[in-house]
């Protein structure tokens, strides 16, 4: 009971970055109909630049401003990289593109900070080090932090696009670029926007894993990108409170996985489960109806 | 109620698809307060003079001056901005969206009371107010349009595009909406241009036309005159 107690907090945290992930690739599919698989890769650019900026300095409050520096400029930056693939209605190459993206993050990582060894976290940006034992098991403060972090963002980001004008323009480009114009949403102001949003969020994400993992390096964008994607489209893409609850679904489940099935199985069990759900459910696990 | 000032003139207009010409030359005027309708079988070039007119294809050749502004050179969303509304061809429903965003949407550009103009859709079309929570793309063909034509009304447009508004709907249905137009018009003020491939109704419901063919002005006059024109009553009304 302890184990599954244990198993189930940090499973929900980890769920909670994915659902971070997956609802900032979201926000790039709904203005620009991209998967952008480079997202993770940001998320972890931003916690390089964080680290660079920390030992070079040594005050942390600089260091998360500079997370967010980076985070933004990466993501407004790639942009117009986007843009004219997705005016022509581009598919494939924008995968091509966005996962250029994420490769040359991983190499600046790789090449300009600490000669590619593992970034490690000082205490002074993992912020919350305690930890506190409930009977047998030991709990962090940092990952009940996060996964209250999470919830919070997720509920604010998913408020602003379902409530606000902007956020209710976004959606409509996702369902229909061509009526979204006719309705006058400026195709290129509302697109900054989104990837604007979504760059705040990467560095959040970054953040929260500062927290929860206290290390970084540049082979964690591929792993994040993989599930990230493959989360996005089991939930169906733009779906995103889809995306939100599989995300926190995989989270737990992989944390399960970990503490109760041998050995290497537990991925190949999830990944044989998400390709019957993507085979049997194109639209995703939470579609009701194809989409006109 | 027809006041002389011109709020729409379209002059020498041609637009290109790459090297295909799909409008060659339309002149065209729409005063204040009026209903004109645009007449034309497939491919005449009603849909590319819409498309034209609010920025989403560029004009090759002419000029389309609007409220004292020049609208070939403007981006869609100044266009949309500057005060027209268009009911786009097959509805342009939001589907995955409720009934009430898509009013939502319709106000994205305008500075409006909301509320104040959705209890005016909802006298005009209390169907919707009925269905406000239900997705878009759940209503009836009929509904779809009447949330389309409230949708381009909400944000109070000086200028209502409207393309093949009749299009898969009833013949009753179709009355039903015209009628709704020249109510909206009467009442409200609202001025109305129609691309329209049902020549009979559009010239029943409408004060003027014009007729395309081939991308071209080939005719224009009052509609009850062009309703007994010969050539009109042979190629558009099958007399």
């Amino acid at each position: 009971m302890e184990l599954f107690l244990a198993q189930l907090v940090s499973g929900l945290s980890t769920g909670g970055i994915y659902a971070l992930l997956v609802l900032g690739m979201n926000l790039i599919t709904l203005v620009r109909n991209v998967v952008h698989h480079g997202f993770s890769h940001t998320c972890i650019f931003t916690m390089a630049v964080g680290w660079l900026v920390y030992n070079k300095t040594g005050m942390p409050w600089l260091a998360f401003l500079a997370m967010f520096a980076a985070g933004v400029l990466v993501t407004v930056l790639s942009e117009p990289l986007f843009r004219p693939l997705s005016k022509r209605g581009a598919d494939l190459e924008t995968i091509v593109l966005a996962m250029g993206i994420g490769i040359i993050l991983s190499e600046l990582i790789v090449n300009f900070f600490n000669s590619g060894q593992v970034l490690s976290f000082n205490d002074e940006m993992k912020i919350f080090t305690t930890k506190f034992q409930v009977g047998a098991i030991t709990v962090s403060v940092a990952s009940i932090v996060a996964l209250v972090a999470c919830v919070v963002i997720a509920i604010i980001i998913s408020t602003y696009l379902f409530k606000s004008s902007e956020g209710r323009a976004m959606r409509a480009m996702a369902q229909n670029l061509r009526v979204a114009k006719m309705l006058g949403v400026p195709f290129g102001k509302t697109g900054v926007l989104g990837f604007l949003i979504a760059g705040l969020l990467a560095a959040c994400i970054g953040v929260i894993c500062i927290m929860c993992l206290g290390y970084c390096n540049a082979e964690m964008g591929d792993s994040f990108a993989t599930k990230a994607v493959i989360l996005m489209l089991f939930a169906g893409q733009g779906d995103i409170k889809g995306g939100i609850l599989s995300s926190i679904l995989m989270g737990v489940v992989e944390a399960m996985a970990l503490a109760y099935l041998p050995g290497r199985w537990a991925e190949a069990i999830f990944y044989g489960f998400m390709m019957v759900i993507i085979i049997i459910k194109p639209n995703g696990l939470f579609a009701r109806k194809a989409k006109n | 109620m027809e006041q002389t000032n011109t709020l729409l003139k379209i002059e020498n207009l041609s637009v290109y698809y790459g090297p295909i010409c799909a409008v060659k030359k339309i002149d065209l005027e729409v005063k204040q307060g009026e209903i004109v309708a645009v007449l034309g079988a497939n491919g005449a070039g009603k849909s590319t003079m819409v498309n034209t007119i609010i920025g989403l294809m560029k004009a090759k050749t002419g000029s389309i001056q609007f409220d004292g502004k020049e609208l070939t050179k403007m981006r869609t969303d100044q266009i949309i901005q500057s005060g027209i509304s268009v009911v786009p061809e097959g509805r342009g429903m939001l589907s995955e969206m409720t009934v009430m965003e898509n009013l939502q949407m319709g106000v994205y550009h305008h500075k409006v009371d909301f509320n104040s103009n959705l209890e005016m859709i909802f006298s005009y079309f209390p169907r919707l107010k009925e269905r406000q929570w239900q997705k878009a793309g759940t209503l009836s063909g009929g509904e779809q349009q009447m949330l389309a034509i409230g949708r381009s009304i909400i944000g109070g447009p000086k200028l209502l595009l409207m393309d093949e508004l009749s299009l898969a709907l009833s013949p009753l249905y179709v009355d039903n909406i015209f009628k709704t137009l020249v109510q909206l018009r009467n009442e409200k003020g609202f001025t109305i241009l129609l691309a329209e491939q049902n020549a009979r109704k559009a010239l029943q419901y409408s004060d003027r036309a014009y007729v395309l063919d081939l991308g071209k002005t080939v005719m224009d006059g009052r509609s009850s005159e062009l309703m007994d024109d010969p050539f009109v009553q042979k190629a558009y009304l099958g007399a």
